[in-house]
């Protein structure tokens, strides 16, 4: 597990949420004493990283790749002043399929977390991001933490921990490492299932596990509702939560046919930042 | 006329040498040796060899010393050590010389030799800060020497590694005439790392609180900031040098290593199983614990503690396996509960790099029953895990020391008290666990009696 972030991974369109992601970028390095790397990814095919300077016009691909190299030049400059402990920002321009090449960065840096800025506004990138957050999920097994907005997120007091159906080995570990740097509560979630039963096993499994690995303080929390993830966004809302973690699992998935379809991630609706890892927990 | 004192610790081997050397020189005429209760037939060869031997009353190098002074009745006292052999030709003569010519009070005799690291890296450091007037002696350690038995009567001695260097101190500081002599070259082994620790703290010690009794003003924030900055550079520099490692590997040791566990093997053979029993079921503090099964172990003499765990299996191929992780670049540990004592022994049969556990405290060869915690198993404000005490808080002491992140830490353990260990490390592994949850926070589990399943995720 990791006990500490070493490398960031801020993916970078040059669109405001991409400043979102950084400032935040820069609020975990500080905290963590590591690097953050701003990337750009000059792509024909804008899923993920839509590159907002190709659209329409035939593309032009070296020219495109020097406009990004100065633009992330500007960026390391405006932003390398805010980094102190140490950390550094490093700056890369790719060419390629976004998950692709992300995925290679992500393994040849050895990146702990990605961070992923998404519009407040833009409903349709906020599908895309969403989907691709569960996508790139799978494809990297880095963690990616979802934010909507500027403002402080260094400061995770309150992280809710939803369960499903199995121990999440992966985000207790990152919750009992996040909760030693922050002096957070975690908060256990388990939701009655149809027939009107919890999960009582687990939930004493899962506090177990985390006692034996921190001493944060947890709370357990068993809720009403069907969605698991409008159940979680609903409490997360109600106790003012700082950070939610969740698994890329159709579970995870907003209630309704559009959402389903559309396998959107409940940090779609989420204003509050939300990390999602891997499902193999 | 001349004394030659020889304080002596089981060393039948050598003695009668040393013995034979000294009544060469016409001018000796009293052999004293001090012995300080030997278990072998140390006493008995030197009284053959025509020495007059005396048993010290209290153990120690420093105590033997004072009393063979008490005993000598000749004015020049010349001290050898025990352990030497051969000695170089006309060492008495040449450590005696300027004491007849009345050119000295005190001799220190240097030798050309293959050792010295306390010497160089301790003594002459620190008596550069507090005693330059000393820092030109090539040999501040030297036990060969020889002086005026006035001087020696009014010097307190040190018990320990420190008496040498505050017999020259105290010289100097009486201001006697000090010579250093070279009488030729001696076979001296290298101290073991461990005997070396030891050995710093109590030369250290030594210099530092004859300083400070002398002049308690003379150790000044000056001398202090100096001290810590020379420290300082040092780890920095070794940090550096052990920062290549990258990777690690820590087994816990009892039912992971070995076949068993060492207490248990214990309390089977010295019949204190009920009483092990009760503990576990009563005390639920591990600290207090582990100090109160110590106490089960009082008066177990070390041969005995080691003959225990000689007959305890170790799974086959921990050795092999071993031998692999650090061929792909793994720096490799021992992280247990029980005792260096034991663990030691383990970390040299399997060829581990380094061991971390308790400290049972022994004297005079039997275990006290008192049990040392050492202070990487108490959590810090800048614990992982926060736990007060904790196996995860040595394993993070060995990552920082070596460098290496926790995502490419190997951990192995099989209990309740390796799940914070195990679920920290980058790779855990459950080995052949009875524990549940320990199994769940593991990463992988190994049900059979064999680590080479780890080296498929090395």
């Amino acid at each position: 597990m990791p006990n500490n972030f070493y490398n960031i991974l801020v993916p970078v369109d040059f669109s405001p949420r991409s400043k979102w992601a950084i400032a935040k970028a820069i609020e975990l390095a500080n905290t963590f004493n590591c690097n953050i790397h701003l990337v750009h990814v000059a792509s024909t095919n804008g899923l993920l990283i839509a590159d907002a300077y190709t659209g329409m016009f035939a593309y032009n691909m070296s020219a495109d790749m020097e406009f990004a190299g100065k633009k992330l030049q500007q960026l390391k400059e405006q932003y390398i002043h805010h980094v102190c402990n140490g950390g550094k920002i490093e700056i890369s321009v790719l060419y390629g399929h976004p998950k692709t090449e992300l995925k290679k960065y992500i393994e040849q840096f050895q990146i702990d977390l990605l961070i992923q800025g998404l519009s407040k506004f833009n409903l349709l990138h906020r599908i895309w991001s969403t989907v691709s957050i569960s996508s790139l999920v799978r494809k990297t097994n880095i963690p990616v933490l979802a934010v909507r907005s500027s403002g402080l997120i260094c400061h995770f007091k309150k992280i809710v921990l939803p369960l499903h159906d199995q121990v999440p080995m992966r985000r207790i570990r990152l919750a009992a490492m996040l909760g030693r740097y922050f002096k957070s509560t975690v908060y256990v979630l388990s939701v009655r299932n149809k027939n009107g039963d919890y999960h009582v096993p687990l939930l004493t499994e899962t506090l177990e596990i985390i006692q034996s690995l921190t001493t944060i303080p947890v709370q357990s929390i068993i809720l009403e509702g069907k969605n698991l993830a409008e159940a979680t966004l609903k409490f997360s809302k109600k106790i003012n939560a700082d950070l939610i973690m969740v698994p890329s699992i159709k579970e995870f998935y907003l209630p309704g046919a559009w959402n389903k379809f559309t396998k959107s991630l409940l940090s779609y609706k989420s204003k509050i930042p939300v990390l999602t890892v891997d499902h193999n927990e | 006329m001349i004394t030659v004192i020889i304080p002596v610790l089981n060393e039948e081997k050598t003695i009668s040498n040393v013995i034979r050397h000294c009544r060469k020189n016409p001018l000796v005429t009293e052999i004293i040796v001090v012995d300080d209760k030997s278990q072998d037939n140390t006493v008995s060869v030197a009284k053959e060899a025509g020495a007059i031997v005396y048993t010290s009353h209290v153990l120690g190098k420093g105590f033997s010393m004072k009393e063979g002074i008490s005993y000598a009745s000749n004015e020049i006292l010349v001290f050898l050590d025990g352990d030497i052999d051969p000695y170089p030709e006309n060492t008495v003569e040449n450590l005696t010389e300027p004491l007849l010519l009345d050119e000295a009070d005190f001799v220190k005799g240097t030798f050309a030799r293959n050792a010295g690291r306390v010497t160089e890296l301790v003594a002459k450091p620190l008596l550069n800060i507090f005693y330059p007037g000393l820092a030109e002696f090539s040999q501040p350690l030297s036990g060969m020497i020889a002086g005026k038995k006035n001087y020696f009567e009014r010097i307190k001695f040190f018990n320990d590694y420190g008496v040498d260097i505050g017999i020259l101190i105290d010289m100097y500081l009486m201001k006697a005439r000090i010579k250093e002599v070279n009488i030729g070259y001696i076979e001296n082994k290298s101290k073991p790392w461990e005997a070396l620790g030891k050995m710093s703290k109590e030369v250290a010690k030594a210099i530092i609180t004859k300083a400070q009794q002398q002049n308690p003003e003379d150790v000044t924030e000056e001398a202090v900031k100096s001290l810590e900055e020379i420290n300082r550079q040092m780890h920095d520099v070794l940090q550096e040098n052990l920062s290549h490692f990258h990777k690690m590997a820590v087994f816990d040791m009892d039912d992971t290593i070995l076949k068993g566990r060492f207490i248990d093997a214990c309390a089977k053979k010295f019949a204190f199983t009920a009483q092990l029993e009760d503990l576990r079921e009563t005390e639920t503090d591990s600290i207090i614990l582990t100090k109160r099964i110590g106490l089960l172990l009082k008066g177990k003499t070390i041969d005995e503690l080691l003959n225990v765990i000689h007959n305890i299996e170790m799974v086959k191929d921990i050795k092999e396996v071993i031998g692999t992780l650090k061929k792909k670049g793994y720096i490799v540990g021992i992280i247990s509960n029980s005792y260096t004592l034991i663990t030691n022994y383990v970390m040299k049969n399997v060829g581990a790099d380094f061991a971390y556990a308790n400290q049972l405290e022994f004297f005079e060869g039997k275990a006290t029953g008192e049990v040392g915690m050492p202070f990487y198993f108490f959590g810090s404000p800048n614990s992982i895990c926060g736990h007060s005490y904790c196996k995860t808080n040595a394993m993070q002491y060995a990552c920082e020391k070596y460098n290496v992140y926790f995502k490419n830490c190997i951990a192995v353990g099989d209990s309740k008290d390796d799940r914070c260990m195990v679920g920290h490390a980058g790779k855990g592994f459950a080995f052949c666990s009875k524990d549940e949850l320990l199994k769940k926070i593991a990463n992988r589990q190994i049900n059979e009696q064999s680590f080479q399943p780890i080296l498929t995720h090395a």
